[in-house]
């Protein structure tokens, strides 16, 4: 419950923030119709100006809210990890991609605000490496795919903000393939182990849950980015090759290559605990035709869903996004030398074998050691820092909650009717004095009019 | 036809209190019978006239005139256009639903409630209506007694109070009111040697100097109170909570937007320097008013209070529209009486109904009552969104016009106003949330929706929908009735072109 | 000798007869309903006689203390229904009485008497004349019942300080006499007109304390220290009296001498009544704020509305008199009206006074609640009632004239004015209490009485044309 108000909250936080932006685009320009937009600031704003960078900064803060990116991001985990998994699917896979959808449509101006746009890459690099390293100390097996999704999106802001439009659409497609493929597998697991979330609680099921598994593994190497046999691989590497080949910062590319690492780190790091080592509980497998024939049509996408942007006929180029020339154009390659598509690639797909062998090591053979570290006094309060999303809602809770919820109950009674409450006291208090004229003695009245009559005069002589 | 549907309400509620003599249920039909048939005669004079926003020069969709106090230059003049019809419309719903709501509710002396509540309605009826400045004074009045009744003798607990403070705050800011009407008419007379009292002649008065502004504040005095405006609300929790459903539905959908309707309709119109020179204050008030208003609708704990607050809030947003004194804050803050007076009226019918089940309106008494009631929790959710500004409800359209009326007015505060959709949203989900989701740790049993009250707020959802998705019969009703003029400056220089 | 004008004084013949006749009647055979019956009768007779005289005919004198002119005749005629008024509802509060009570309505028609004396007076003599026999007669009326709680004393404290404001009365009538050397009105106005300055020490102060005496009479701030006591010990349908008749003959003389020195001291009069009349409004709705007695909150609302009353004289020309004789009889209408409410739930000795003799009283005799409340209403201002329209010409008066902290203070004390009134009102509508009411049910008279002052309180709160018509055919007269 706790989730949803946050859910509601924060991404109103962001939509109130687009709302303003679409003020001022209306006073701007003069319409609201996307296309008119588009066309009407190209032709009237310079690029850079004052108007094109707060209407695209006001939008970015939408798209952040909506899609979970920093610095709204706390709800997603809170709100996905709480509902089925089915319709967590839903947050993971539909609803918080409109905000890339939204940044993608409206490009034009993104382009025209090339300050922003960068910040739509900072936000995403950020936000991916965040949301990886926090994936990595979850143990909830719900948060984790909800982690990874905030990290994926991270991936689809960068590659915005690097200006590869169709290669951030080209990766919310394949996301929600495997992204979907994992949480209907984690349902079944969750299924299985009798409503248990905590994969520490979990072990051997690859046996027990064969179906989970197999899901899991295809899911998780899409999600990793394995080479050639995977759809992620190819929206994935598509992005990192154009985050350098576009010309921005460098750190950039790093930082996707980092995320590769974390990633594969994280999806072993869960695959290892659930499915691997010694069985814990009994667990039976329960899944009916049509989630088992859902799981299959998955892992068939999830594997060749990246062959829509192979190229089918020489020289005609990657399929999907000329598909998408029209609306979303190609990002001219800026940057020459350093590194190749190919390079990039092989790059990646070493780090990914790193990041296996390393959750391997960590995650299975070495598990208790590792475990070890995360129970000592460093190794603890770093665990803890990290599974609570490096802090943010101990922040946010401090910052807004506690200062409205102490206000709010102080200020319950309104304080503006003090106004009132003392005019209606001091017509009381002079009620009361006046009463004490009508004394009911005779004299004090005879006095009243004497007085009344010496007052009187005295006026009237004074002129 | 204009007379029918001003006398309407009041033959309706002689009836109705006479009715009462002969048995309690005939007077309730009665009285839904006489409301209905308002509401249909409105529906024709829509259909079959065009409607329009008066202007000088312009003629009135309908129109009555007879002299009543030659003397004065005073008219018994009605007169509708497309503003008043919109309003009364709303009015003969939402009395509607109040005698609906108040089928079971009320059981003593039902007799003289419907004659009361009738009486409110023919008075906020003949408000909309009057087009001569003392009959408007006259009705202004009498919307209050039977109004003060109503909570005095139907409400809660601390009924008196509440009558009494809503009774005093009104009808001293009406006196404030009745001066600046009577200056207005002198200085009237001294610019041109006439006494009147019509609406028509004294939009042209020249205002300008002074003596005018301190007119205008005469005016906006009473209609600030009834608005309300910060900080002049504080009669309206109380008188909402203490009120009977039914009057606190009357109250917040009809009564506030007296108030906002004498801006529109007199400040704006005869004082357009005045207005233009205390825009600023009002705006900051209106800002003020939004946030201030959500703030304390969200420290409450009983639900009517809450719910009176948010009123607070979206009148607003409301007052932030009229003195943005645009085009588009103008009409959105006509859709937002409107939406506003479905929602928030709505929003006290479930208050009502709850109190009625479960004898309390505190929410921490409440919780879980979804798992026994879920439409009810269903249909709440769908106000509460309204009510919070969820696009395709009728509460987002209107503020969604007045913001972007105000940033055209003022960056500033229109950003501030937009603040107030975030702390719209709090308040909105501390409502269902703390009374109908969660766990039901108290074992509250509570019955559903029964008919009559379920019909009534799926109406007022549809009507909410309506003008959220399909607002445009509405906005058109709003169009001046002179076309060369261009349509932003109507409201704003009707006053200073007439003076010309 | 000039030859006697008849037709012209009719009317005081008839009211000096009144009381003589039921005199009589009472030496023949003691009978309360003979009584009555006669002062109705003659009240009656009184009034054709002023019906056949018109509002607009010209002045005529009656010897050369009195002036018959249309203003006199308005005065005379409101005067003489508000006392029939009283009589019809005194029938039926005394039928309950063993004591003798026929003398009660002898000095009701003499004190009725003085005040038509009063406003048909053009000479100081016949002006301390009328006061007097009104004053006089209302000591023994105030005090009639003295097994009565607090009525001797009510009686006592009035005798004195009435006593004492006339003594201020005359010291100033002696002062302008000593100025001018003349106590005609005619005399003195044609004087006034010559003058080119005035002795500063004699006609300004002698108004003034003129001005006190009518103060007293009128109840105003800070003279009006008598009347919640007065009120309350007075027997309720002699309140009523003093209410009306009394206050009302007072401030008619109080226009027309206002009007007939206008040009001498206008200025200073104007700032001197409109600062009795913040004072008074002030303190007449203060003090009614927490008030539980009834008879007390009346008192003190008459206070308040005398004030709202001075506010007239803020206006210019026509105005000042119009709007003031409006507002006149719209309080007459009201008090009287709220007074045969509480006549009628009362009897000798046990009156409805408090505040808890109501609670409830419209699930018992509903018409009799609704009657009320439109008082009260009327007494607060509300439209629909004839005290929101003399209200309303007030404000008129004020506004034209631009007198605004007058006006401001108008709005202030009627806003705290609704406090108290509603609070009786509400009290009205509790529901489920029975305080234990007489059981007497009203008789035809004080239902006729009650019935045609709602009537009146209605018509002249949505459509005072007619009476303004009236009204302002009778002030012309004061522009001679």
């Amino acid at each position: 419950m706790d989730g949803a108000r946050k859910a509601f909250l924060l991404t109103r936080v962001g939509d109130t923030a687009m709302m303003v932006g679409f003020l001022l685009l209306y006073t701007g320009l003069g319409t609201l119709n996307i296309a008119g937009v588009l066309a009407r600031a190209q032709a009237q704003w310079p690029v850079g100006s004052a108007s094109a960078v707060a209407a695209s900064l006001l939008l970015l803060a939408g798209a952040v809210g909506k899609s979970a990116q920093l610095p709204l991001q706390t709800w997603l985990p809170d709100a996905m990890a709480g509902p089925t998994p089915t319709s967590a699917l839903i947050h993971a896979a539909t609803m918080v991609t409109a905000g890339v959808y939204l940044i993608a449509r409206m490009h034009t101006l993104f382009e025209w605000a090339p300050a922003v746009q960068l910040l739509v890459a900072i936000v995403g690099a950020a936000t991916l490496l965040l949301a990886g390293i926090s994936a990595l100390f979850q143990s909830d097996i719900k948060r984790i795919l909800a982690y990874s999704t905030m990290s994926q999106i991270g991936y689809m802001f960068l590659a915005l903000g690097v200006g590869a439009w169709s290669a951030a659409i080209f990766h919310l497609v394949t996301h929600a393939f495997f992204k979907a493929l994992l949480f209907l597998g984690a349902g079944v697991v969750i299924e299985a182990m009798h409503d248990e979330h905590d994969i520490a609680k979990m072990g051997g099921l690859r046996r027990r849950v064969p179906l989970a598994f197999a899901a899991f593994l295809i899911g998780g190497a899409a999600l990793a980015g394995l080479p050639i046999v995977t759809s992620g691989f190819y929206s994935k590497d598509l992005i990192l090759w154009q985050s350098w080949a576009t010309g921005g910062s460098p750190l950039f590319w790093v930082a996707g290559m980092i995320g590769v690492l974390l990633t594969s780190l994280y999806i072993m790091r869960l695959i290892f605990y659930v499915f691997a080592g010694p069985e814990r509980e009994r667990v039976e497998q329960k899944v009916h035709w049509p989630m088992r024939t859902a799981i299959y049509l998955l892992c068939f996408f999830a594997i060749v869903g990246g062959f829509i942007n192979l190229s089918y006929r020489p020289r005609q180029g990657p399929t999907f996004t000329n598909f998408l020339q029209g609306v979303l154009p190609a990002p001219r390659a800026l940057r020459e030398g350093g590194l190749t598509e190919l390079t990039s690639g092989l790059v990646s797909a070493a780090l990914l074998l790193v990041g296996v062998w390393l959750a391997y090591w960590a995650f299975l053979r070495k598990r208790a050691t590792v475990e070890g570290w995360a129970e000592s006094p460093p190794g603890r309060s770093l665990h803890d820092f990290w599974k609570a999303d490096w802090g943010f809602d101990w922040l946010y809770e401090r910052l807004f909650v506690f200062p409205v919820l102490w206000l709010a109950r102080i200020g319950r009674a309104d304080v503006v009717d003090a106004f009132f409450a003392v005019v209606a006291f001091i017509m009381r208090y002079f009620c009361r004095s006046l009463s004490q004229t009508q004394s009911g003695r005779l004299r004090s009245y005879a006095a009243g009019v004497a007085l009344g009559a010496v007052i009187l005069l005295t006026l009237v002589l004074w002129r | 036809m204009i007379l029918a549907i001003f006398l309407l309400p009041i033959a309706g509620a002689l009836l109705a209190g006479a009715a009462a003599r002969v048995s309690a249920p005939l007077s309730r039909w009665l009285s839904l019978l006489v409301l209905c048939a308002g509401l249909v005669l409105t529906l024709v004079v829509w259909s079959g006239h065009q409607a329009t926003l008066w202007a000088p020069g312009a003629s009135w969709m309908l129109e009555l005139d007879r002299p009543w106090l030659p003397l004065l230059g005073v008219h018994f003049h009605l007169a509708m256009d497309g503003l008043s019809l919109l309003l009364i419309l709303l009015t003969y719903f939402l009395g509607i639903v109040s005698v609906l709501i108040s089928w079971r509710e009320i059981r003593e002396r039902v007799g003289f409630f419907h004659l009361c509540l009738l009486f409110v309605l023919a008075g906020v009826v003949a408000v909309f209506l009057a087009a001569d400045l003392f009959l408007f004074y006259f009705v202004w009045e009498l919307m209050l007694v039977p109004m003060y009744f109503l909570i005095a003798i139907w409400g809660h607990e601390n009924r008196r109070y509440a009558a009494i403070k809503f009774f005093i705050f009104t009808q001293a800011s009406g006196l404030l009111m009745l001066v600046a009407i009577l200056a207005l008419t002198f200085l009237h007379y001294r610019l041109t040697g006439v006494y009147t009292f019509q609406y028509n002649e004294l939009v042209g008065t020249r205002t300008g100097s002074p003596t005018g502004s301190w007119i205008m504040l005469g005016f906006l005095a009473a209609f600030a109170v009834k608005l309300p405006a910060v900080p002049v609300h504080t009669w309206l929790p109380d008188a909402h909570t203490e009120a009977p459903t039914a009057g606190s539905v009357l109250l917040a959908g009809l009564l506030l937007k007296t108030g906002a309707y004498g801006m529109l309709r007199f400040v704006l119109p005869i004082f357009p320097e005045g207005t233009a020179k205390l825009a600023t204050l009002m705006m900051v008030l209106a800002v003020i008013g939004i946030l201030y208003g959500a703030f304390m609708a969200f420290a409450q704990t009983d639900i009517k209070r809450l719910v009176a607050y948010t009123s607070v809030s979206h009148m607003g947003f409301v007052l932030l529209g009229i003195f943005a004194r645009n085009e588009f804050a103008l009409r959105g803050a006509v859709v937002q009486m409107l939406a506003h007076g479905l929602s928030t009226g709505a929003l006290f019918v479930v208050a009502g109904i709850v109190q009625a089940r479960l004898h309390t309106r505190e929410l921490g008494g409440m919780g879980g009552l979804w798992t026994t009631a879920p439409l009810l929790g269903g249909l709440t959710l769908a106000f509460v969104m309204s009510s919070v500004g969820l696009p395709g409800l009728g509460d987002f359209v209107g503020e969604f016009l007045i913001l972007l009326g105000a940033y055209q007015r003022s960056i500033g505060f229109a950003v501030v106003a937009t603040l107030g959709m975030i702390a719209a949203l709090v308040y909105g989900l501390k409502v269902v949330q703390d009374a109908f989701h969660g766990p039901n740790l108290r074992r509250l049993r509570m019955r559903d929706v029964l008919p009559h009250e379920g019909a009534v707020l799926l109406v007022m959802l549809a009507g909410l929908i309506c003008i959220g998705l399909y607002p445009r019969r509405l906005l058109h009703a709003l169009d001046p009735s002179v076309p060369s003029l261009p349509p932003a400056t109507v409201m704003s220089d009707t006053g200073a072109r007439a003076a010309r | 000798m000039t030859s006697f004008d008849v037709a012209a004084s009719f009317p005081l013949l008839a009211l000096t007869a009144g009381p003589v006749v039921v005199m009589l009647a009472i030496a023949l055979r003691r009978s309360h309903a003979v009584a009555a019956g006669l002062s109705a009768a003659w009240l009656i007779v009184a009034l054709l006689g002023l019906a056949a005289l018109g509002v607009s005919s010209p002045a005529r004198s009656v010897t050369s203390l009195l002036t018959m002119d249309g203003f006199a005749v308005f005065g005379m005629g409101l005067l003489v229904l508000a006392a029939l008024a009283v009589v019809m509802l005194s029938y039926r509060y005394l039928r309950g009485y063993t004591g003798w009570r026929e003398e009660y309505y002898v000095l009701l028609l003499i004190a009725t008497l003085g005040a038509a004396v009063l406003v048909a007076c053009d000479h100081f003599a016949s002006f301390f004349l009328g006061l007097e026999a009104l004053s006089v007669s209302l000591y023994a009326l105030i005090a009639f019942f003295p097994g009565q709680p607090h009525s001797l004393e009510a009686g006592l404290k009035y005798l004195v300080l009435a006593a004492t404001s006339a003594a201020f009365l005359l010291l100033g009538i002696a002062l302008i006499y000593a100025d001018i050397g003349t106590l005609q009105f005619e005399t003195i106005v044609a004087a006034l007109a010559n003058r080119i300055e005035l002795r500063p020490l004699l006609f300004a102060p002698g108004m003034v304390l003129i001005l006190v005496g009518i103060g007293f009479k009128l109840a105003l701030a800070p003279f009006h220290m008598w009347t919640p006591d007065i009120y309350q010990g007075a027997p309720a349908p002699v309140a009523a009296f003093v209410a009306s008749v009394s206050k009302g003959a007072t401030f008619l003389l109080l226009l027309r001498l206002y009007h007939l020195t206008a040009p001498a001291i206008e200025g200073t009069m104007q700032a001197l009544l409109a600062g009795l009349a913040v004072v008074s409004m002030l303190t007449g709705n203060l003090l009614a704020l927490l008030q539980q007695n009834v008879k007390r909150i009346l008192a003190y609302s008459s206070i308040g509305h005398l004030g709202y009353l001075l506010v007239a004289f803020q206006g210019t020309g026509p105005m000042i008199a119009n709007t003031a004789s409006f507002y006149l009889v719209a309080y007459f209408v009201t008090m009287l009206g709220a007074f045969a409410v509480l006549i009628i739930l009362s009897a000798p000795g046990r009156e409805a006074e408090r505040i808890d003799d109501y609670r409830g009283l419209f699930w018992r005799r509903p018409l009799l609640a609704g009657v009320f409340t439109l008082m009260l209403l009327s007494l607060a201002g509300i439209p629909l009632t004839a005290g929101f329209m003399g209200k309303l010409w007030v404000l008129a008066a004020g506004t034209s004239a631009g007198a605004w902290t007058p006006v401001i203070v108008l709005v202030a004390a009627s806003a705290v004015g609704l406090y108290y009134y509603l609070r009786v009102v509400v009290a009205l509508y509790e529901p489920g209490r029975g305080a234990p009411a007489p059981a007497m049910r009203a008789g035809w008279g004080e239902n006729l009485a009650l019935g045609s002052l709602t009537v009146l309180l209605v018509w002249f709160g949505i459509y005072p044309s007619r009476l303004l018509k009236v009204v302002a055919l009778a002030m012309a007269s004061l522009w001679r």
